[in-house]
């Protein structure tokens, strides 16, 4: 009486067929990951050494190390997401717990979302008119993660806004009806449980920034310095334009050292990346629900 | 000086251009228990909304008449919500507990209205309110375990103790049982029937059981009007209006 029947058995096949298709189809996408890591890796670590992280490009950078470049990457991040954090987030809670919803709000994300769309190299051009030059920054460390910031600010608005969007509004009202105010419902229920999700957005801003070249391109970076910068007034190296550099603009570089290069960058950010994933982890087994 | 705890007078309510309530003129006693029973959209969840103005939340909304909580009338333009919120409670048909640990959900009230209340007053309140709604044998050990891990009826529970600390002289419940399993429901019932020895409560039931089992004066309204008002026993065994014989016989509603 519940044996299957032939119109059954049809569809079973059918959705085993489908579900082995699609598995398929998503099995490669690990693929250009694994790829591209293994690949930096093999042509990459006969270059990689201590001293390659350690030290000076030397001979025109066609050798020595790369550590005038790491040293500006992490100056540039840090700065940069010392810039955006503070105003994304405080934008983010205003738009999403305080802003009623009329023509100037809806502005005010419209904006962000075009701001959002603007290709990096714009962000450059208006770096380097509004701080360099208007601001009168000079190319300049503080330049660059101004602009870096700019470019950021959108991206982490919007993540910001959903994971505090993703808080169930029924805590909020909870809060206020033993007469909290905004204020302390943000404070003790808001962002104590959205903590994770702004700490996502914040990796990918990070990994973003580090990555970036077109951006800092004419506001803060130089293609050799021969000295570490001493303040955020003077320009810096950094990663992602030293790799463009070395590849492309100047001859008779080892083979293995853009690559190593590479690697050296992505590690940064994978570093960067698990120690987001332990923080995270931390907040998630404090949650409480 | 009013008689009554909670004084409604010629009270009506707009959602826009809708009239939820219409001209309530009724008082209810203290350290009673009120029902307020009658089919849904009848009004008396917003009437129940309207005692600590959390209805303000739909920004459409108007009222006329007054509404005086122990002789304090709630609509005064001096009247600050928080403060209002925090004497007069509600319980909600979905128990809703904050995202936080027993202890902390007990505490929240407190904390958000006073500033660094010291650490020993915090376990004698803690201790209070638990063992007021006989929950501190159950949880005095998982106090610090998260509120939503706890059954329903805990959580329910645990919502009733979280307004206590705040000394409130009103409490509303919005269909407080409607959540829950009978063993629970007969938890809640039985509390109510104690608290109101402190309290004065309001509560809004589709069950007429219930507002039967523990009600003192029953509340019909229909289409957003009071028909009837009165002790219970008789609202039930011998209403006034044909109207309230009708629903309470099951005939509509």
């Amino acid at each position: 009486m519940f044996s299957a029947s032939e119109h059954l058995i049809e569809r079973q096949k059918k959705e085993l067929r489908y579900k082995r298709l699609l598995g398929l189809i998503s099995l490669p996408l690990f693929f250009p990951t694994i790829l591209i890591m293994v690949w930096l890796w093999m042509k990459g670590s006969p270059a990689l050494s201590w001293d390659f992280i350690t030290m000076d490009p030397i001979h025109g950078m066609k050798a020595g190390g790369i550590f005038p470049a790491i040293f500006g990457t992490f100056c540039l991040v840090f700065l940069s997401i010392l810039i955006t954090c503070p105003l994304a987030v405080t934008a983010a809670i205003y738009l999403s717990e305080y802003a009623p919803h009329n023509i100037w709000t809806r502005i005010i994300r419209l904006a962000i979302l075009n701001l959002a769309g603007v290709p990096s190299i714009v962000h450059a051009l208006f770096g380097l008119g509004a701080f360099v030059l208007f601001f009168n920054m000079g190319t300049s460390i503080l330049a660059a993660s101004c602009t870096l910031a700019i470019m950021n600010l959108p991206v982490l608005i919007t993540s910001t806004l959903e994971s505090l969007k993703s808080v169930p509004q029924a805590y909020r009202e909870a809060s206020w009806n033993v007469g909290a105010s905004r204020l302390q419902t943000i404070q003790h229920i808001v962002l104590p449980n959205s903590l994770s999700g702004i700490l996502t957005g914040l990796i990918f801003s990070v990994a973003r920034s580090a990555g970036e070249t077109a951006a800092i391109l004419f506001t803060g970076v130089a293609f050799y310095l021969p000295f570490l910068p001493k303040s955020v007034f003077d320009q810096c190296m950094s990663l992602s334009m030293h790799l463009f550099t070395i590849s492309t603009q100047v001859v008779g570089v080892p083979e293995a050292y853009p690559y190593a290069t590479a690697l050296v960058l992505v590690g940064l950010i994978l570093g960067v990346n698990f120690v987001a994933v332990g923080i995270r982890f931390y907040f998630r087994t404090r949650k409480k629900w | 000086m009013s008689q009554y705890a909670v004084d409604v007078q010629n009270f009506s309510f707009w959602y826009g251009q809708f009239q939820a309530i219409k001209d309530l003129n009724f008082g209810i006693n203290a350290n009673e228990i009120s029902a307020l029973i009658g089919p849904s959209g009848c009004g008396k969840s917003t009437l129940l909304k309207c005692f600590n103005r959390i209805t303000e939340r739909n920004p459409q909304v108007s009222h006329k008449g007054t509404i005086k909580v122990f002789d304090q009338d709630i609509y005064d333009a001096q009247v600050a919500l928080p403060e209002l919120r925090k004497k007069v409670g509600m319980v909600f048909q979905k128990p809703n507990p904050l995202p936080l640990t027993v202890k902390e959900n007990v505490l929240f009230g407190v904390n958000v209205h006073e500033d660094h209340l010291p650490k020993f007053e915090h376990d004698e309140i803690l201790f209070r309110a638990l063992s007021k709604v006989r929950l501190w044998e159950k949880l005095k050990d998982r106090l610090d375990d998260p509120a939503l891990g706890l059954s329903l009826e805990l959580q329910q529970r645990l919502c009733i103790a979280r307004l206590l600390p705040l000394k409130p002289s009103l409490i509303l419940m919005d269909e407080p049982c409607s959540a829950l399993d009978p063993a629970g429901i007969e938890a809640v019932e039985n509390l109510l029937k104690e608290l109101k020895k402190e309290y004065t409560i309001i509560i809004v039931t589709h069950s007429m059981a219930q507002a039967k089992r523990v009600s003192d004066k029953t509340l019909f309204m229909y289409m957003g009007e009071l028909v009837e008002m009165g002790e219970t026993q008789k609202v039930f065994n011998n209403p006034d209006q044909e109207k309230t014989r009708f629903y309470i016989e099951g005939r509509f509603g």
